[in-house]
Parts: C-alpha cells; sequence; structure tokens
C-alpha cells in the first residue's frame, strides 16, 4: 500500500510567536486536507521523541505544551491504510503550523475516494473526479451531478436540466449554494437551478434522506456546492476559463480574479464573472427552433479571518434568458397530439442567436454574511445571514390580445420570492471522543406573483433546531442526531373574486443514525438510517388551472400535509491498488408522497376538453442500487463503469410511479501519462447505457416510453507549464456518433429528439499579476 | 491597522444590510394582482343571405376561463336542410365592463389566425370568405348544408405567428370548440 500511496504535505505558515527556551514551548496547529482545504478531525499527531500523542478535534487542531527546545520527529496519522506524513522541526520558539495532508492514489487525480470518516459523518460523500469535472465545465449544474451514480437529470429541452436522485427531483432535492439553501421556484419541473457551476470548484452530494444537518427537503439528498475557498495572500491573481461547443454554437467565459494586501494578511477577495451565449441547438436531422440560451452572472466574496474569529461576505447574481423550444408550445391536445404523431417537429428552425418567445427569463440574488467564533480548542461558533431574491418571467408566444397590453411586453406570469435567513451554529467537543454540532435555523419567505394565476401569494416562516452527536472509537463512528422544524404557511388566493386568507402549520421531528467501520486497510462499512420530510410545495397546496406546455389541468388540494421518508442506505467502500469500488444500496419508504393522479372527467374549456389531475397523497416506495468500480489494468490504463438502478412503487395504488430514471450502466476506460509532475495527459471514452423504462402502467402517459439508447462520448484532457503555471486544456466530444435518440427524462421527447453530435474545446489559464 | 480591521469588516456587514433592505421587503403580505385577459365567449351567428330562414346564433361561454367553474353556455348548432348562409364569428372577453371584444384584435393580426372546420357527420361544407391579403381568415364564413342530419363541426382559432400558410395542422390553438350540429 504505502508504495501507492504518496502524501505530500505543503508547509504554508512558520509562524514563531515569541521567543522561550526551557521545556515551556507550545507546538499548536492545524491539519488541513490539500484537496478540499478542509480541516481533518481525527488525526493523530505524534512527537516520537518526547513520547507523546495527540488527536485532533473537530476543526483539525492540536496543541501541545510543556516541550523542550531540541530536534523532533512528528508524525501525522492522519488516515488509516495510508501512510503517515513525517516530518521533522527544530523548536526555540513556539510554533503553530498548518499540516498539509493530500491523498494520491498512484498519482491518479481521477480515481481519488474521498474518505469521508474524518469530516464528522457516516453517510457517504460524493464529488465528481477532475474528468467528470472536466467533462461537466460550461453545461449546467445537472450535468455535473449526473456524472455520480445514482444521479440523473429531469429535462426540459436542452438548456433546463434538473437534477434527479434516486428517482426524485426538485422539492425533494436539497441545493446548499455556499451553505444556504437555494430557494427558487423549484416545484416546478421547468424550473432549473439557479447556479453557475464555473463559480464552484467543490461540488459534493450525500444520497438519502438527510434533515437532521440540512433542514427539511434534503428527501432525496442534498448537493453542497462550495466556492474555492479564498487564499490569504498578497498580490493579484487569478483564472481565466473558456469552454467553446460546436452544437448551439455555444460559447462560456469565466474569469476569476483574487487577491490580497500585504498590510492586511488575514483578508483576501475574489470577484467572478461568467458569459455564455448559445444559438439554436441541432438534432442529428433537424435544427431545434428557438433553443438560444444567454446567462451573465457574476460574485463577490470577501473574507476577513484572525484567529479567533472571522467574517466574510458573499455576493453572487446570476441572470438567464431562454428560449423554450417552440415545437413543444402547444394550445390544447389536439396540439399536443399532433405534436406527438409528426415524426419531426412542425416549426423547424435555421441557426440564430436570438431568442424568440416562449422564453424564460430568470433572475437570482444572493447575498450572504458569515462569522465565526472560535471560542476555544473544542469550541466553535457559527452565525449566518442569507438573502434570496428570485425573479421568474416567463413569456408565453402568445402576446395579448388587446394591444396595449401587449405593446408593455409583459411576461404571460412573474414569480417573485424573496428569502431571508439565518443560522446560528454550535461545533463542540462535549467529550473525549465525542465531537458534534447544534444549531438552530430561521427563515422567511414571500411570494408574489403578477399576470396569469398559477400559484398564490405567501408568506412562509420556518424553524429548526437540531443537535448531531459523533462518537469516535477506533475502528467505529457512530452518529445520531435529532432535529425539530415548524413551518408555518399564509397564503393569500382570490376565491370568487374575495381575498381569501389560508393558514397552514406544518412540524415534524426528523432524526439520524449511522455507523461506519473501517475494516482493515482496504474496507469502509457504511450503514445509515435517516428521516426527513418537507412540507407540501404551494403548487401541490393551491395550483388551479392549465399547467401549459403540459396541456393538463392540475388541481392542488389545501389538505395535504407533510411527506414524510424514512431511508436506510447501506455502502461499501473498497479500495486496494488494482480495485476502488463503491457500492451503495437503499431503501426510501415516503409516506404521503404527493403526486399528480390523473383523475376523471376531462375538464371541457373554450380550448377544447383538457385530462384533470389532482395532488393526491400516497405512501410510495423507493429503493435501488448505485454503483461504481474503477480497475486499473495496465500502468496507465483504468477500465471503469458507473451505474445505477430505481425501482419506485406506489404502494396505496399497487403501481408504478412515472418519471422514473431507467436502468443505467455507464462503462469506460481512462488512458492516463504522466510527462513530468506537471505534464499530464489523459483520454477517456465512455459509453452511457440508458434501458428503455419498461416499469410503467399502460397509459399513464401520453406516449409510451422511447427506446434505450448507447452514447459515445469521449474526452482528451492535456495540462502542463507555461511559466509555472498549470495551464488545462481539452478537447471532447459528446453523441460522438450523432446517434438518433430520445431520452425518458426529457419532457420534451413528446416532440423531438434529443441534440445530436457536440464537440468541445475547453481552456483554464490561471494567473499571477 | 486596528482602524482598517474594523473598517473591512465594517464594510462588509454593512453591504449585507443595504442589499437587504430593497424595496420587496413587504410589510403588508402580497396581494394578488389582477386577472389575465381571457376569451370567455364564442359566438357564431348564421344569416341567410336570401332572408328565407332565421338568423341563428350558436353561444359557448365560460365565464371565468379555463378551470374553475363549468361553461355556462354550450349551444348546439341548428341549421335548416338544403340552405345557404353567412356565418361570422365573434370572441369576447365578458369578464370585464365592458366586454372587450377580442375579434378586433385578431383581426388585426390576421397574418397570425386562422379559424378551422372541421366536420363529422353533419351534411354540411364550409368556405372561408374573408383573407388577410394572403391566406384566408375564417371570421367570415359560408355554410351549406344538405340533407338533414346529426354530427359535429369543430372549430378553432389557431395561432401561426410567422408561420401561417393556410394549413391547419401548425402553430398553437387558442381556441377548439366541439359544437354538437344538427341539420333539420
Amino acid at each position: 500500500m504505502k508504495k501507492y500511496l504518496l502524501i505530500a504535505f505543503l508547509l504554508i505558515s512558520f509562524i514563531p510567536f515569541t521567543q522561550e527556551r526551557g521545556c515551556n514551548l507550545i507546538f499548536a496547529g492545524q491539519v488541513i486536507d490539500q484537496h478540499d482545504s478542509t480541516a481533518v478531525p481525527f488525526a493523530k499527531i505524534q512527537i516520537k521523541e518526547a513520547n507523546l500523542s495527540i488527536t485532533t478535534d473537530s476543526i483539525g487542531q492540536f496543541k501541545f505544551s510543556g516541550l523542550c527546545a531540541g530536534e523532533y520527529t512528528i508524525v501525522c496519522l492522519h488516515h488509516i491504510g495510508c501512510e503517515p506524513v513525517k516530518f521533522k522541526r527544530t523548536f526555540n520558539s513556539n510554533v503553530f503550523e498548518k499540516v498539509y495532508i493530500e491523498f494520491h492514489f498512484d498519482e491518479l487525480e481521477e480515481v481519488q475516494v474521498e474518505f469521508t470518516v474524518f469530516k464528522m459523518s457516516t453517510l457517504t460523500v460524493e464529488k465528481p473526479s477532475e474528468l467528470e469535472k472536466s467533462f461537466a465545465t460550461g453545461k449546467t449544474l445537472g450535468d455535473l451531478v449526473k456524472q455520480l451514480p445514482g444521479v440523473s437529470t429531469l429535462n426540459t429541452g436542452s438548456n433546463i436540466s434538473k437534477p434527479i436522485i434516486h428517482g426524485m427531483h426538485s422539492n425533494r432535492v436539497l441545493i446548499l449554494n455556499n451553505g444556504i439553501r437555494q430557494e427558487g421556484q423549484q416545484w416546478g419541473s421547468e424550473h432549473a437551478p439557479e447556479i453557475d457551476p464555473f463559480l464552484y470548484s467543490e461540488v459534493s452530494l450525500i444520497k438519502g434522506a438527510n434533515a437532521v444537518r440540512y433542514g427539511s427537503d434534503a428527501i432525496a439528498g442534498v448537493i453542497m456546492l462550495e466556492p474555492a475557498k479564498l487564499i490569504y495572500k498578497p498580490g493579484l491573481r487569478g483564472q481565466f476559463q473558456s469552454t467553446l461547443f460546436s452544437n448551439g454554437r455555444q460559447g462560456s467565459f469565466s474569469t476569476i480574479l483574487e487577491g490580497g494586501f500585504k498590510k492586511i494578511s488575514n483578508f483576501s477577495w475574489r470577484a467572478q464573472g461568467t458569459f455564455k451565449q448559445g444559438g439554436t441547438l441541432q438534432t442529428p436531422t433537424y435544427y431545434l427552433k428557438n433553443t438560444s440560451i444567454r446567462e451573465v452572472n457574476y460574485s463577490l466574496n470577501a473574507k476577513y479571518d484572525a484567529k479567533k474569529w472571522g467574517t466574510e461576505f458573499f455576493y453572487s447574481k446570476f441572470n438567464t434568458d431562454l428560449g423554450i423550444f417552440s415545437g413543444s408550445h402547444i394550445g390544447n391536445l389536439t396540439d399536443l397530439n399532433n405534436a406527438f404523431n409528426a415524426s419531426q417537429p412542425l416549426e423547424l428552425g435555421s441557426f440564430t442567436y436570438a431568442i424568440d418567445k416562449p422564453r424564460q427569463e430568470i433572475n437570482h440574488e444572493l447575498v450572504k454574511l458569515v462569522s465565526n467564533f472560535n471560542v476555544n480548542v473544542k469550541n466553535r461558533l457559527y452565525f449566518q445571514y442569507g438573502r434570496q431574491q428570485n425573479v421568474r418571467k416567463e413569456f408565453d408566444r402568445h402576446t395579448p390580445y388587446n394591444d396595449s397590453i401587449a405593446a408593455l411586453g409583459l411576461p404571460a406570469f412573474q414569480l417573485s420570492l424573496v428569502t431571508h435567513s439565518a443560522d446560528l451554529k454550535w461545533e463542540h467537543q462535549l467529550f473525549k471522543n465525542m465531537k458534534g454540532e447544534a444549531g438552530i435555523s430561521y427563515q422567511n419567505q414571500g411570494n408574489s406573483y403578477q399576470g396569469r394565476f398559477f400559484v398564490p401569494n405567501f408568506k412562509k416562516n420556518t424553524a429548526g433546531i437540531y443537535l448531531l452527536e459523533v462518537l469516535k472509537l477506533k475502528n467505529y463512528e457512530i452518529e445520531a442526531g435529532i432535529r425539530f422544524d415548524r413551518t408555518d404557511l399564509s397564503v393569500f388566493i382570490y376565491e370568487s373574486k374575495i381575498l381569501k386568507n389560508y393558514k397552514h402549520q406544518f412540524q415534524q421531528f426528523s432524526g439520524s443514525t449511522g455507523v461506519s467501520r473501517n475494516i482493515g486497510h482496504h474496507w469502509i462499512l457504511k450503514l445509515n438510517f435517516g428521516t426527513a420530510w418537507r412540507p407540501p410545495s404551494i403548487n401541490e397546496l393551491y395550483s388551479n388551472g392549465l399547467h401549459h406546455g403540459a396541456a393538463a389541468i392540475e388541481i392542488g388540494d389545501k389538505n395535504i400535509k407533510q411527506e414524510v421518508a424514512y431511508n436506510s442506505q447501506a455502502g461499501i467502500n473498497f479500495k486496494t491498488k488494482k480495485w476502488t469500488i463503491q457500492a451503495d444500496a437503499y431503501h426510501n419508504q415516503i409516506n404521503g408522497f404527493v403526486y399528480l393522479r390523473p383523475t376523471l372527467p376531462p375538464v371541457l374549456t373554450i380550448k377544447g376538453a383538457f385530462p384533470v389531475f389532482k395532488y393526491e397523497q400516497i405512501d410510495a416506495r423507493f429503493s435501488g442500487v448505485d454503483l461504481s468500480v474503477y480497475y486499473k489494468l495496465l500502468k496507465k490504463f483504468t477500465v471503469h463503469a458507473k451505474g445505477s438502478i430505481v425501482r419506485a412503487y406506489n404502494q396505496t395504488q399497487g403501481s408504478f410511479l412515472v418519471g422514473i430514471p431507467a436502468d443505467k450502466l455507464e462503462p469506460g476506460i481512462t488512458f492516463s501519462h504522466q510527462f513530468t509532475k506537471n505534464r499530464i495527459l489523459n483520454i477517456q471514452f465512455s459509453t452511457p447505457m440508458v434501458r428503455m423504462q419498461d416499469r410503467v402502467e399502460v397509459n399513464s402517459d401520453y406516449v409510451s416510453p422511447p427506446a434505450g439508447y448507447l452514447l459515445v462520448n469521449g474526452q482528451v484532457t492535456y495540462s502542463f507549464l507555461i511559466k509555472n503555471q498549470k495551464v488545462d486544456f481539452s478537447l471532447e466530444v459528446s453523441n460522438l456518433t450523432n446517434q438518433v435518440y430520445r431520452d425518458y427524462l426529457n419532457r420534451f421527447r413528446y416532440f423531438s429528439d434529443e441534440v445530436g453530435r457536440n464537440i468541445g474545446f475547453k481552456l483554464k489559464i490561471p494567473f499571477n499579476i | 491597522m486596528k482602524k482598517f480591521k474594523f473598517l473591512v469588516v465594517f464594510a462588509m456587514g454593512a453591504s449585507v444590510f443595504l442589499s437587504a433592505c430593497k424595496k420587496d421587503d413587504p410589510e403588508t403580505p402580497p396581494t394578488p394582482t389582477n386577472e389575465e385577459e381571457l376569451i370567455t365567449t364564442f359566438k357564431i351567428t348564421f344569416t341567410d343571405p336570401n332572408g328565407v330562414n332565421p338568423t341563428y346564433e350558436a353561444v359557448f361561454r365560460d365565464i371565468d376561463g379555463t378551470g374553475g367553474n363549468q361553461p355556462t353556455v354550450f349551444d348546439t348548432i341548428r341549421l335548416k336542410p338544403n340552405s345557404t348562409y353567412n356565418a361570422s364569428i365573434q370572441f369576447l372577453n365578458e369578464s370585464v365592463n365592458p366586454t372587450d371584444t377580442i375579434t378586433n384584435e385578431i383581426l388585426e393580426e390576421a397574418g397570425d389566425h386562422l379559424v378551422c372546420f372541421n366536420i363529422s357527420g353533419a351534411n354540411v361544407s364550409v368556405q372561408r370568405t374573408d383573407s388577410d391579403g394572403v391566406f384566408e381568415i375564417g371570421l367570415l364564413s359560408n355554410w351549406i348544408t344538405g340533407n338533414a342530419s346529426n354530427g359535429n363541426v369543430t372549430i378553432s382559432l389557431k395561432h401561426q405567428p410567422g408561420i401561417k400558410n393556410g394549413n391547419c395542422d401548425l402553430g398553437d390553438t387558442d381556441i377548439e370548440l366541439n359544437f354538437v350540429t344538427k341539420i333539420e
């Protein structure tokens, strides 16, 4: 094992405090994971000569006192199965040192496995590898996370993509944007998360119900997005990133600038901006009319970090304007049928960057302030305030008949959601082997609409309190947590032109327990049980009207109660010189699962008759398996496969649930060659294979699920040094064979094929000014 | 130095609270705005150019628009056999006062609209008689009835911005009403 694990450490700060002689010196510091700059708790630090040993606390800190001056060998045992970090130090004065550790697996970056046992969690935290990240650069957040097993995307055309975890999406997937719960109109399947993936260098995923730490909604899982940690170094530096795609002639340009000041070494800042523009997309045989997109995003980040306390400010703005494929805009069932029966869309376009109606215009603004206060080695406090404003405008193809109204150019409807959130967190170590966190959180939300009614205005207040403790034993780690949340919802709705106010209250306890065990050097076993819940979303309670595009009348039910999930999960992590395997199996029992049930009779309107769907609660179960396997075939070749299976069942009605991802397997091969330490070439081919979804009820959908398909994707990445800066270059192709196919999870499968071959060219250049 | 630190932190904090205090912090609960523009009523009027048969009017009316309450009126088209009628179509929004005649706006955008007639069972043929200059519109039409018979006529209004070519398959449907039709 030793041979294959190269552990590097870097010494960044070496700060002598005061000059002191004799046996009263202090050696203190912090153990930090080089990859994501997070603290490594529970690492063991030894001073050989003094025969002293200590374990780092929850924030990776350690402190030895009463040392005599002299030379010592310091050993940092940060992980079972990894070679210790060893170094020599001569102490003449008190020393504070940051110990950086790095996990490398045979010098291949893409096969590192996250050892989350150290991050105070018995849950499996998954992260896309560098190659996976590179492949998704310039695409949507959905495209990025769907590279992890167990994740798919729900698409509305090609520009709108939402992550599906273990068969669930929208309000059942929680997105933590920089520590703040992302609050948009996420109930809608055609409402993509308002996220600029260029900003976030750290993307991690926790699958399974886990409400305790993150609050309600985390029924299927949590996606955590973090920008790179700020670096406290004077000067000005940054990074330029560009991606160009052949399909839609799309270009993205993103720049990060960051720096610090000599005089205030504890202060660091960053500014970032992204511009993205794409034109009409193409399937192998035709253009998809009106599929252009434009995005302008920017963010600012600054932090002052004293030893004892720190304060961080973050601001981001996301703006997008995107065309909705015009062939999908239908007035009634006849149109829908015409669209189904046509072998290709009745309206075909040509290439343009112009965005026509129907279209969506979305702005999302986030302001965040976080302060932390390190009371002592064992206690740390965090306070976080966030404000989000989400404005969504949807423009119909049809302008109002009335000229004076049409001339205003107003959207068919506009939704504006403002969310304030405040969180207080206390990280603590109450006993020698036990660490944990406790916290309270509060959220206030107001939603208002203009134009066509789909959901009413509301005000919502949510408060939660939780406690989570982790007990660390030699080979075990045991976690338990409990949480209580309460949501008060006040809805303002016109009924027969009279304004009515309805009040709802939802409250629920949730809990989680987990155990993780290391067996030898190669195995980690994890077992978790967690509960999560969510209050019904506003559309489930109050929507009442025609869902344009779906050609269906959707009716909410005011009496819907919360949905509660009970999730059991087991995972195995196996790693040797040749193999890296991660397998997870889960069973998610959801009581009061809210779903849209088709009901009779159809409703007669001036636009014809429409089918009616009503929101109902049923009991449902989701179970499945996710697997990823890497096998090192030869020194430079790795073969790998990722796969997932989901089975979802409506227990109340004894039927399959609709819209569940089909079985998926993605085998691939990677060739890696390291010319020098900084000059690396990777070539990867993979073939995502998706089966036809045959677990559907007869006549449960307008059109039966499309056939399965096999795609070929490839990418070549090459990194090298220019003036001591590591430049990354990559060339990739999606759908190499220009396969004509339709995907079950794309709502536009009714109307059009998926996009064809897409060649991408990507460049990342860091710079120092 | 101390002062500077304080300033930096203060500036970061202040900027948060400044941006947090933007206008949209409603003290009062948000109030829903007015209803959208609706077409509540469809009216087709049949007149006999020879003045022999009485004028006949068939109406569909759903005052609260799609969903909500059911339509209040959905007439049957009743025409005399072996006759010729001039038909004229009106679209109205009767949920506002005064009633808004949507037909005028459709006429203004005649190049984007087409009224289509789909007949099944009834012994009647329909010919559009108006034009946007290039293609027919269908707000005015000529109905020639045959022998007594019962069936259906589906009348639809297609919105075809920039794509109108006289064909009914294109565009999205604004109105679609399936009238029971009796030639008696």
